[in-house]
């Protein structure tokens, strides 16, 4: 069943934001519910940037006047009580902050996301790198890094690989394409299941994204 | 709170504590003693326990990186510097005779971390070296069911080194 739901951001960066909409943009045939971003405070649900002291008291007292907010930051942890997206934001965890909400509205139980449903599944060209890209490759793709450590352990469709890279499908394209071109690429089939479950977050996320923003290797 | 390290390992004079400078916010801490042996051709000085560098995050907590004597009489300390390390960096000078074998040393006696975590190879001394390509590289792991990053690298380079951490952190959190 679909309906409409709006949602707005506070406190995002610019890449942040482009990155969020990108990925909802990405994932709009996989949420129960058609969602909207907005800029208003008519939404639905709000995703707070909490890495702010600002941030976090609007968060908290959001929270406390009833209303949907899903914390984003660099250490938010996922609890019974509170929706989290960690940084960087991956769209797995999007899309099961987003199902988590129910699309009927008045409704207060929060729905669990289905995960007995057996997946359709297809099968598609997927991508494996022979190696690691070169630095002119890499610098071009901000974030590519990740890409390169799930497509050099394993064959992905673009869209698998945009989904588990947090990446947008396009830029993964491109950066594929790139990479065929100095032959660094293999193709081979995959089955690629069509409403894959979230993904556990990776160990150290918070630690390894301080680590890069100090090296300036975002 | 357990110490936040990774750590660098290779075969003597590729370039350990140089790496570490490259990437530390601090003077490395050095354990080095005048070389005797045949290493003093090319190095007048040489880790003999460890050395380490110290990165400083935004939150105060530092990162440690270790490197680890190259000589295989210290072996001994290999393991008590992998113990408890969030990933590892192997350095492999490829103007030696035989570095893929050089490879392999530090690939088995570190194979514990490996497995528990994740490894990146740097290549060095590429220049003038083609005997073994990186393509090279990536068929005798791949032989050995192995996959990992193999990246032509300088330690003298923060550029170079910042590459080789990336990609560490990238195979430690998606691979």
């Amino acid at each position: 069943m679909d309906s409409n739901r709006r949602i707005s951001l506070y406190g995002f960066r610019d890449t942040d934001q482009t990155v969020f909409c990108s990925l909802l943009s990405l994932l709009s045939f996989k949420t129960d519910a058609v969602w909207e971003v907005v800029e208003d405070e008519s939404s639905d649900v709000t995703v707070v940037d909490v890495d702010s002291h600002q941030g976090l008291s609007l968060a908290e007292t959001m929270e406390s006047n009833g209303r949907k907010v899903i914390r984003f930051g660099q250490y938010s942890s996922m609890d019974s009580k509170r929706l989290c997206l960690n940084k960087p934001l991956r769209a797995a965890d999007i899309l099961k902050c987003l199902n988590s909400f129910n699309p009927v509205e008045n409704t207060s139980a929060v729905a669990e996301p289905d995960v007995h449903e057996t997946p359709q599944q297809e099968v598609v060209v997927g991508y494996r790198l022979r190696r690691w890209p070169c630095p002119k490759i890499l610098s071009g793709y901000p974030g590519s890094s990740r890409l390169c450590a799930l497509l050099l352990k394993d064959p992905l469709s673009i869209e698998q690989a945009a989904e588990r890279s947090g990446m947008a499908a396009d830029l993964v394209w491109d950066f594929v394409s790139a990479c065929k071109q100095q032959n660094f690429v293999v193709e081979q089939e995959v089955t690629q299941a069509l409403a894959e479950t979230a993904e556990t977050k990776p160990a150290n996320a918070g630690l390894f994204a301080m680590l890069r923003s100090k090296f300036g290797s975002r | 709170m357990s110490e936040l390290k990774f750590v660098i390992t290779g075969t003597a004079g590729v370039g350990k504590t140089t790496a570490i400078c490259a990437l530390s916010d601090v003077p490395p801490v050095a354990t080095d003693a005048d070389t005797t042996d045949d290493l003093s051709i090319i190095k007048s000085t040489t880790t003999v326990a460890f050395d380490f560098g110290e990165v400083v995050l935004e939150d105060g907590a530092r990162v440690r990186i270790y490197g680890t004597p190259g000589q295989e009489r210290f072996r001994h300390m290999w393991e008590i510097i992998a113990e408890g390390a969030l990933g590892l960096i192997i350095l492999v000078d490829n103007s030696r005779p035989d570095p893929l074998d050089d490879l392999m040393i530090y690939m088995s006696n570190f194979k514990q971390l490996i497995e528990d975590t994740g490894v990146v190879i740097g290549v060095t001394r590429c220049n003038g070296s083609d005997r073994v390509s990186i393509d090279d590289y990536y068929s005798f792991l791949e032989r050995r069911d192995m996959f990992c990053p193999v990246i032509e690298a300088d330690p003298r380079s923060r550029e170079d080194m910042v590459v080789l951490m990336d990609a560490l952190m990238a195979m430690l959190e998606y691979a």
